[in-house]
């Protein structure tokens, strides 16, 4: 299944790809019709409807980034990043979804898009206290994405501290799953 | 966006009027923790002369009253000898037996257009001898003040401080329907939990109220628009004001003792710092200059400078900083979190949320400045939000219990303490008032 996936991610990029080669043979030569057309019959398919979600496209196009059309998409879906007690550093696994939000963000799909970084925190600690950690998590990312090219102009950063928790319990749990900052993206 | 910020006042304001009326206990007491130095005292339940019910019972009021300071233990009604409601039926003997330091007994008289007169006198039962006497009136909605002005007064007669009695409280209480939805209210209640009044509701967060020192006024962070923003908000008309609203952070505002500026936490040129705003002039003072999170401002009494938190030492710690000058010393050394604190009426101690190396749990500490001297004052895992009461005895902050947010009340040299459970909620960020007029 996950195999397939990749499969048809591939084989629609190296479609595209082709599209472009065939243009310039059909033009050159009259001999290639029988292929032109068996290849005109696939290049359609492919253009009307993607297999790959436009987004990853772009990160793929992109070339800033490695990895397959699933990891791809899923490191895109990935709007939420975890960090430490009473720390603000983002781990390595996190900048890997970070690094494809940015191509994507800095690719022509997503070059308007604006986003909102909220930041959270678990609740030990003071209300007011964790407001201000919120909000330097929030900037981590912002600082983040900055260094990729993302203008400090289309990310806003609001902190809630611990206002709104994922999982309200009171244990080690619940408290790594509300040490977040979630890129929201805003409409219009 | 005036125009929503207009009806939003007015919304508020019809609010209030409303709910005075509907005022209802929200927080009922209970003892987490005796204190077995108390004075023992006999509240005798007080005569009615009136038709019908007595509408209050203001001799329990008072009991409960000098039972919260923790520095009185009211005996229990059932072993009284006799029930005097004025001097000539007193028999001191009688109360002396019962273990009785003081006594106190009173009238209540009903008159015409729904008053009533309250009369009281308080006895040193081994003296033999009144000690004061008094009378008060008030309307029925005013019963509970009346009796939280006698328990002023015998507080005030026995232990020579003011009492707190007719003080109030203002805290948060949310309501968490699901992680999209949590209703916030800001309500205002007497110190005791009664007559408790929402001021503010909301489906953003609420947090970190302050009390002008006139106690007309609050101050308080809202997310009604999204974001944070610093308001003030007129307690007897409901009427708003947003008086912060930077990029970023505009959090933890404190009044000041002259009542002319709000401290508070901005992060507009880049991290946290703290700031005074002059409400005459609209001026903003930059206070603090650091790269490090420095937050939650307090007064010292003189106005001159403010306690805060920074970690600008690796872990969060107090400080205080020199308005005049901008000269910062550290105050606290102890421990790997000290933070949010809230400076006694006398400047002499701090009240703050303290964790210990190797702690897991975060709780209210006293730490006189003079020695240094820190002391723990309490142990559920996680305090927050101290507040000192006006006279300097007592603290209110919020805990866990069972499972939700509750306020505990304790005494300052942690000898008592209760808890106020909410049947509404998670109740969270209490604020003090100063003493009323």
């Amino acid at each position: 299944m996950k195999f397939a996936h990749i499969a048809k991610g591939v084989a629609t990029g190296l479609a595209v790809l082709w599209l472009a080669g065939c243009a310039s043979n059909t033009q050159t030569s009259g001999s290639g019709a029988e292929s032109g057309e068996v290849a005109g019959g696939h290049q359609t398919a492919a253009v009307t409807t993607p297999l790959v979600d436009p987004a990853v496209q772009a990160v793929i196009d992109s070339g800033k980034v490695n990895g397959s059309a699933e990891q791809i998409a899923n490191l895109l879906k990935q709007d939420t990043v975890h960090f430490g007690f009473d720390s603000d550093k983002l781990s390595s696994n996190d900048i890997k979804a970070l690094d494809v939000q940015a191509a994507y963000l800095t690719s022509p799909a997503g070059l308007n898009s604006k986003l909102v970084v909220e930041g959270h925190t678990d609740e030990r600690g003071t209300r007011t206290y964790n407001l201000a950690l919120g909000e330097r998590r929030a900037k981590a990312v912002k600082s983040y994405l900055a260094l990729k090219g993302i203008s400090a102009s289309r990310v806003e950063v609001v902190s809630y501290g611990f206002e709104k928790p994922v999982d309200p319990a009171h244990n080690d749990t619940a408290w790594a799953k509300n040490r977040r900052a979630v890129i929201v993206p805003v409409e219009g | 966006m005036r125009m929503l910020a207009r009806s939003v006042r007015f919304a508020l304001f019809g609010y209030l009027l409303l709910l005075v009326s509907l005022a209802r206990a929200e927080l009922t007491i209970e003892i987490t923790q005796g204190n077995d130095q108390a004075v023992p005292v006999a509240v005798v339940p007080f005569s009615w002369n009136g038709k019908g019910v007595l509408p209050e019972d203001i001799a329990g009021i008072v009991g409960n009253d000098l039972r919260l300071s923790g520095q009185f233990a009211p005996l229990p009604n059932n072993q009284f000898l006799g029930f005097p409601s004025k001097d000539d039926e007193v028999y001191f003997g009688d109360w002396k037996r019962l273990g009785a330091s003081y006594l106190v007994v009173g009238q209540v008289t009903e008159q015409p257009n729904n008053r009533y007169k309250v009369n009281y006198e308080l006895f040193d039962v081994l003296g033999k001898k009144s000690v004061v006497r008094g009378e008060v009136s008030g309307n029925r909605n005013q019963l509970r003040s009346v009796a939280h002005n006698i328990s002023d007064a015998v507080y005030q007669k026995i232990t020579g401080v003011q009492g707190v009695f007719s003080t109030r409280i203002v805290y948060v209480v949310a309501k968490r329907y699901s992680i999209d939805r949590t209703d916030y209210k800001l309500v205002y209640a007497d110190m005791d939990g009664y007559r408790a009044v929402p001021v503010l509701q909301s489906k953003e967060p609420i947090l970190a109220p302050s009390w002008s020192p006139d106690g007309r006024k609050l101050a308080y962070v809202s997310f009604e628009t999204g974001r944070p923003a610093i308001y003030i908000q007129e307690l007897a008309t409901g009427r708003r004001e947003r008086i912060s609203s930077f990029r970023g952070l505009n959090s933890a505002p404190k009044w000041s003792p002259d009542g002319k500026k709000i401290a508070m936490v901005l992060s507009k040129s880049g991290n946290p710092d703290i700031y005074v705003l002059d409400l005459a002039t609209r001026t903003l003072t930059q206070v603090t200059r650091h790269f490090a999170m420095d937050n939650e401002p307090a007064w010292m009494p003189n106005g001159k400078s403010l306690v805060f938190t920074s970690n600008r030492g690796g872990s969060a710690q107090l400080y205080e900083v020199t308005l005049a000058n901008g000269g910062v010393k550290r105050l606290t050394f102890e421990g790997r979190f000290n933070a949010r604190a809230r400076v006694f009426p006398d400047g002499k101690s701090l009240a703050f949320i303290h964790k210990g190396k190797g702690d897991e749990s975060y709780n209210v500490a006293v730490q006189e400045l003079g020695t240094g001297r820190m002391r723990i004052l309490s142990s559920s895992p996680f305090e927050d939000a101290p507040d000192v009461s006006p006279n300097g005895r007592m603290l209110i902050y919020s805990a866990q219990g069972g499972g939700q947010g509750v306020l505990g009340i304790i005494s300052a040299d942690g000898r008592i303490s209760f808890r106020l459970p909410s049947s509404e909620g998670d109740v969270r960020e209490p604020a003090w008032s100063p003493f009323l007029q």
